[in-house]
């Protein structure tokens, strides 16, 4: 078998570093001041793993190397998932991510066996038979998003901290939308796969928003917003037209830094208040104006008002869905609508209104100014967004 | 035109201090530049390229239609932004205010200027982000209000961005301006006019996607109630339909559409006039008048006629000079009483001469008196329809009917309205309320004097300057009306009138008992007949009370039902919760 394990990439490859390296120094920083006591040097240790291996996943040319380093920052991702809460009440979030990765695993190594090579720059042009790419994106959904235990997700988050969150969303969650853009936009694969792959992305996007109606935690509607925008850039990518994969990349920018900042925003304000259930907080804004604004960039930038980032990339993925077909593009805006409905809520129950007795002690300015610069470069991303859509379409060209 | 208001209210916003002189600045360059565009526009197209953005390319155009709307949005701007300037300083937590304000007019700058239809939804959804903002700024409850408002608008917004797509991946072309309008036959040429309306029909306040507006009405500054709802949305909904039905598409191609949204029109102006008729609330009747306006237009455009469209546009211009007044009178009244309920205001206007006159004006404006502009305008909307009865619609009665109904009853809520605030006996709380500083009067004194001039000079200055050359085609001469004459005639007839109450009655004066038709007194302070009881009795008709208990429990609102359903779900997972719980 013809095995490189060497290091390379083009634009896109570049711009997905771009991405996680940008949320990983975000999230050290953030950590530097919220991660406290006797662990904390294991956690940096692991956030480290786990975000060169990220980068190791978007530069690999051989996928049983992209599929190693997506394992090795799950490791990485579950030790720091544990920082407060016992192993044993993670065992079965380790399972899950194990059936996925057995299943993604198999896939690739039917494709690889028959193929006899590993490189991805060698898989142009050839065609991939059903099972294993459907195995394979089954693997990609289920470590990704959930698919189709998606309440997996909130339960990992229940207690993770708020860097945890903003890694996962931010980083963890989009090597699946790497190895996802490496394999299938680069062989061919029947058609029904991807109509597969874009009705099952669109039912976990439309499902995830509906499930975030019935949560009553900034974590539960968060972690649903995350699973329902995830959903939202595989949808964007398996239109396998220009601008969907245009759109779909361009959001994993959008989403990666917007929602980070929501998850460091939610720690802030579960810091200063000691809840995270939405019932118990309120009139934040009063107490934290410049929180609750930035807070307000990032939600706009997540739902794809303009002018954030979120915008262009929305836009992108409704083209691409309206291009494959009315159904597709009426439910990508029902995805949308409810991303809005979602956000708003959150947004209303924590920062508006007289708000309970709660108490909100001082936030750490540090912190808080984290989420500002989050919130201005999902701002500025928004006012320069044909920097990277002039950057990406070449390399999707 | 884009940037000038941002960075003054950026600056404004920085320096709190000087928040007043910035926006001020902002808004008079803003104003002058519109001026400029405007005569500009006059002499030729003007396109500015940006760039090409994933194969869409990203340009400007000013042309006559989006020139005089800029004109009628920088001038409306200035008026509410130097009325705001006494007017807010009874609101607390403001720092946003002007920022907003600015930014709202950024943003209609952005649409109207927009070349084609995704940079014009890139401004649209802007605008969605500060309107979000802006009624964040209010009286308690003010939250509730934004979250509707950034619901039932974004819920249309994203309604019309699958109309875009389907133009943009359907037809290739997404231009504003089109050489040759297209036909409406194809059906999904057809879903995506109808998806793209939606939006603007939010926007612009028609039903059922009207129901923000009587909601921030209860909470927002009259101000923002004067830019936003009555004049900017409106101004944009109703361009965006305009260049819709008459640039993009031509309207006429599609009998069942035209029908369609001239039905649209026809209920939104007699319901929301019936909902005006029953409210306790200045800003609320306000806000549904201006709701009821909106089908005018509607049916003017839907007619697809040139005097039709041509009145549509007329009534739009109209709609945002005297629904701008109404709102920023309402908010002078509004600064001594602190209140806007019905049953504490009466007897102003003695006290507020200017205030009284300005909003007289703009209440027989907005009924369609003659000579006013309200009048003219609907005037060219009736002929339009009489028009499509010529060319074999069979439904022309009905919308006729509608419309000149829903005059009279606009008539009859403003006499409700100005008997209300201005007439009367007045409560003793309102005793030391006078004319505020000419910030405030000379805005509303300034709108007044346009609604007049537009009637009285209606061919000489509206419809040689505005809309005629705002539209693609040539609009017909059209029935016999003189507005000079008659209001020479109208200016005698008052003179012999004046004459007679002054040696007849005024000399003499007598004291009868009240008579008030039968309706029942509000028991109020002093025995003042405060007229908030007056069309009561409309709550007692079989059908009509249905209909208005139904609206006022909210059944034609789009927002409750999804309200419900959500809430429906909190339930479920709420009792689950506590069974976990417990």
């Amino acid at each position: 078998m013809n095995a490189w394990f060497g290091l390379a990439g083009g634009r896109v490859e570049l711009f997905f570093a771009v991405v996680f390296g940008f949320v990983g120094l975000m999230s050290l920083l953030y950590s530097v001041i919220s991660i406290r006591g006797k662990r904390a040097i294991a956690y940096f240790v692991f956030l480290m793993v786990l975000v060169g291996s990220s980068l190791g996943a978007v530069f690999s040319q051989n996928l049983v190397l992209v599929f190693v380093f997506w394992e090795i920052a799950t490791f990485a991702l579950w030790r720091m998932l544990s920082f407060r809460k016992t192993e044993q009440h993670l065992a079965w979030v380790w399972w899950i991510d194990f059936v996925a990765s057995g299943l993604i695993l198999a896939g690739l190594l039917t494709i690889l066996l028959k193929e006899k090579t590993a490189n991805i720059g060698q898989f142009k042009g050839i065609s991939v038979s059903l099972v294993p790419a459907l195995l394979v994106l089954i693997g990609i959904l289920a470590k990704s998003v959930g698919l189709p235990l998606h309440i997996w997700l909130s339960k990992r988050y229940k207690d993770a901290p708020a860097g945890v969150g903003a890694l996962v969303s931010g980083i963890v969650g989009n090597i699946g939308v790497v190895l996802f853009f490496k394999l299938f936009l680069t062989v061919h694969v029947p058609n029904s796969l991807m109509t597969i792959s874009a009705i099952l992305a669109l039912v976990l996007s439309i499902v995830a928003g509906g499930v975030a109606m019935r949560s009553n935690t900034m974590r539960g509607i968060l972690t649903c917003s995350t699973i329902s925008q995830s959903g939202f850039i595989f949808l964007g990518l398996s239109m396998l037209s220009f601008y969907g994969i245009l759109g779909g990349i361009t959001y994993v920018f959008a989403y990666a830094v917007a929602n980070a900042g929501l998850f460091f925003s939610m720690g802030l304000v579960e810091d200063a208040t000691g809840t995270g259930e939405i019932r118990r907080l309120g009139g934040g804004a009063r107490k934290a104006p410049v929180l609750a604004t930035a807070t307000a960039m990032l939600g706009f930038s997540i739902i794809g008002l303009p002018p954030f980032l979120g915008f262009f990339a929305r836009l992108g993925i409704v083209f691409g869905a309206v291009d494959e077909g009315i159904l597709l593009g009426i439910g990508a805006i029902l995805a949308i609508f409810l991303s809005l409905v979602d956000l708003v809520r959150l947004y209303t129950m924590v920062f508006l209104g007289d708000g309970p007795s709660n108490e909100w002690r001082p936030v750490n300015w540090f912190l808080v100014g984290i989420v500002v610069l989050m919130a201005l470069v999902s701002l500025a991303g928004g006012f320069f967004a044909f920097l990277p859509i002039r950057f990406l379409g070449p390399g999707i060209s | 035109m884009l940037l000038i208001p941002v960075f003054t209210g950026l600056l404004g916003y920085a320096i709190g201090r000087l928040r007043n002189e910035f926006s001020f600045i902002g808004i008079v360059l803003n104003l002058y530049y519109a001026v400029r565009l405007f005569f500009r526009s006059r002499q030729d197209i003007v396109i500015y390229k940006l760039a090409d953005v994933a194969r869409i390319p990203v340009f400007f155009r000013l042309d006559k239609l989006s020139g005089s709307i800029l004109l009628f949005v920088a001038a409306t701007g200035i008026l509410v932004i130097l009325f705001s300037f006494r007017y807010m300083k009874n609101w607390k937590g403001t720092r946003g205010y002007y920022l907003y304000m600015l930014l709202v007019l950024s943003g209609a700058n952005g649409v109207l200027l927009a070349g084609n239809l995704p940079v014009m939804f890139f401004f649209w959804g802007a605008l969605l982000v500060v309107l979000y903002g802006m009624l964040l700024i209010g009286r308690s409850g003010a939250d509730k209000t934004a979250c509707k408002a950034v619901v039932v608008l974004g819920l249309s917004d994203f309604v019309m961005l699958l109309g875009i797509a389907i133009l943009v991946i359907k037809n290739g072309w997404i231009d504003l301006a089109p050489r040759v309008p297209m036909g409406l036959y194809d059906p999904m040429m057809v879903a995506a006019f109808v998806l793209i309306v939606v939006g603007a029909l939010a926007k612009a306040g028609s039903m059922p996607l009207h129901t923000w507006i009587p909601e921030a009405s209860r909470t927002a500054p009259a101000t923002v109630m004067a830019l936003i709802p009555a004049s900017l949305c409106g101004l944009l909904g109703i361009y965006l339909l305009i260049r819709l039905s008459v640039y993009v598409f031509n309207i006429g191609s599609n009998m069942v559409l035209q029908n369609v949204l001239m039905a649209i029109g026809a209920v939104t102006v007699v319901a929301a006039v019936m909902m005006a008729l029953v409210q306790h609330r200045v800003m609320k009747i306000l806000a549904f008048d201006m709701i009821s306006q909106v089908g005018y237009v509607l049916i003017g455009i839907g007619t697809g006629t040139p005097i039709g469209i041509a009145g549509g546009l007329f009534c739009m211009l109209n709609n945002s000079v005297y629904g701008a007044g109404l709102f920023l009178s309402a908010g002078s009244v509004e600064y001594w009483s602190k209140s806007d309920e019905v049953d504490k205001l009466g007897g102003l206007a003695r006290q507020m001469p200017v205030t009284f006159a300005s909003f007289l004006v703009f209440a027989l404006a907005i009924a369609g008196v003659p000579p006013l502009n309200g009048f003219f305008s609907k005037w060219m909307v009736y002929q339009g329809v009489i028009n499509i009865g010529g060319s074999g619609n069979r439904l022309f009665p009905f919308f006729l009917v509608a419309a000149m109904l829903g005059s009279v009853l606009t008539l009859a809520s403003f006499l409700k309205l100005t008997h209300t605030i201005f007439l009367g006996r007045g409560p003793k709380s309102l005793a030391k309320a006078r004319e505020g500083s000419f910030t405030m009067w000379l805005p509303t004194a300034v709108l007044a004097i346009i609604c007049i001039v537009y009637g009285v000079f209606a061919y000489q200055v509206p419809l040689p300057d505005f809309i005629y050359p705002s539209l693609p085609f040539c609009v017909e001469p059209f029935g016999i009306w003189q507005p000079v004459l008659t209001t020479l005639l109208i200016l005698i007839s008052l003179g012999i009138g004046a004459l007679i109450y002054l040696f007849g009655t005024a000399r003499k004066p007598i004291e009868v008992r009240a008579f008030v038709g039968g309706e029942k007194i509000a028991e109020s302070e002093e025995g003042r007949v405060t007229g908030a009881a007056l069309y009561s009795s409309l709550k007692r008709l079989p059908v009509i009370s249905w209909l208005l208990r139904l609206g006022a429990a909210g059944a034609f609102d789009l927002y409750n039902w999804l309200m419900k359903l959500l809430v429906r779900c909190r339930c479920v997972q709420d009792i689950k919760d506590d069974k976990r719980a417990g």
